[in-house]
């Protein structure tokens, strides 16, 4: 991103001091069923908070970039061996920044990359890569083709990276 | 679970998008042993302040309430602890436990049945300044929680 961009949106806006949002209370989006097709979000609903809360394959797809859309993600329902959850870019876009995946009481987080320009997406199985309860990350546009990326996975055994190019 | 449209007052999706600027959390740091926050009171940042503890109650779930804690102040003595406002509401989620330049973070899981609290009561388990987390309302019983503290010694969980 080469520079600020002021976008012309509806929004707090900063008048004469400042703004404050009280009383919060984020949109909670649940899926609560298996989609391995991939649930659309769309760009009405940033600002969410996402949940991954079925044992078995749960497929999220980001919907196109514009810089500041954000969305964040939480783990309520570890996802079984067999399956896998998933965040996807839309076609052309792609995941830039690290998550870091640690596991239960064992010394062991460690920081993964992702690169901007080939991970599209990512994976977690629920014990190398994440994916059970707790796992939380936050994604912003950063540009039309970007999205910036962090969070922490809670996972098990040797941890592994999410992030996937196909 | 499914996802519910909350008729709340919002900074609502018009044409196009919409933006906090001029952002300011409000900040709620008042140095003493207890507090209990209020429904009213959610987005904020609740600060770990006094070194001889302090104890948040959390009011009552509801869906997407949100607050932040964050540590300022290393305590030395009783807690650092948020507790839910029953004994049938839970936490769900986990935290990371680290301590300062040593590759040593572990997480602990809360598991949304029968954790009630988070109390860091020790080094070993994060009451040191930098320490910062957030409960999200999932329902009207589970709290979504993650995290990370800043411990000492032999990191171990800080759920109650």
């Amino acid at each position: 991103m080469a520079s600020t961009v002021h976008q012309d949106y509806e929004q707090l806006s900063y008048g004469g001091k400042a703004s404050q949002w009280r009383g919060q209370h984020a949109q909670i989006i649940a899926e609560g069923a298996t989609n391995s097709t991939g649930r659309q979000l769309t760009a009405k609903e940033a600002g969410s908070l996402v949940l991954f809360d079925v044992t078995t394959t749960l497929k999220y797809i980001l919907p196109t970039p514009v810089i500041g859309m954000t969305f964040s993600f939480f783990t309520s329902v570890s996802v079984v061996a067999s399956d896998t959850h998933k965040l996807y870019c839309t076609t052309g876009s792609f995941l830039k920044g690290a998550v870091t995946v640690g596991t239960i009481a064992t010394a062991s987080a460690a920081g993964v990359a992702a690169n901007g320009s080939t991970h599209l997406g990512m994976s977690s199985n629920g014990s190398t890569t994440g994916g059970l309860i707790g796992s939380f990350f936050t994604v912003t546009a950063i540009s039309t083709t970007q999205w910036a990326i962090e969070g922490f996975l809670i996972g098990s055994g040797s941890v592994a990276t999410p992030f996937v190019t196909s | 679970m499914s996802t519910t449209a909350q008729n709340y007052e919002q900074l609502s999706y018009g044409s196009k998008a919409s933006q906090w600027r001029g952002r300011h959390r409000a900040i709620i740091g008042d140095a003493v042993a207890t507090r209990k926050l209020t429904a009213q009171e959610a987005g904020t940042t609740c600060l770990f302040d006094r070194a001889a503890g302090v104890v948040y109650t959390l009011p009552a779930p509801v869906a997407g309430m949100t607050f932040t804690f964050l540590t300022t102040v290393d305590a030395t003595s009783n807690a650092y602890q948020v507790s839910t406002n029953s004994a049938a509401v839970f936490l769900l989620g986990a935290v990371e436990i680290g301590t300062i330049a040593t590759a040593s973070g572990a997480s602990f899981a809360a598991d949304g049945t029968a954790i009630v609290g988070l109390s860091s009561v020790s080094g070993e388990t994060g009451w040191l300044t930098g320490s910062k987390f957030v409960v999200v309302a999932l329902n009207s019983t589970q709290w979504a929680i993650h995290g990370f503290l800043i411990g000492s010694g032999t990191i171990t969980t800080p759920f109650i």
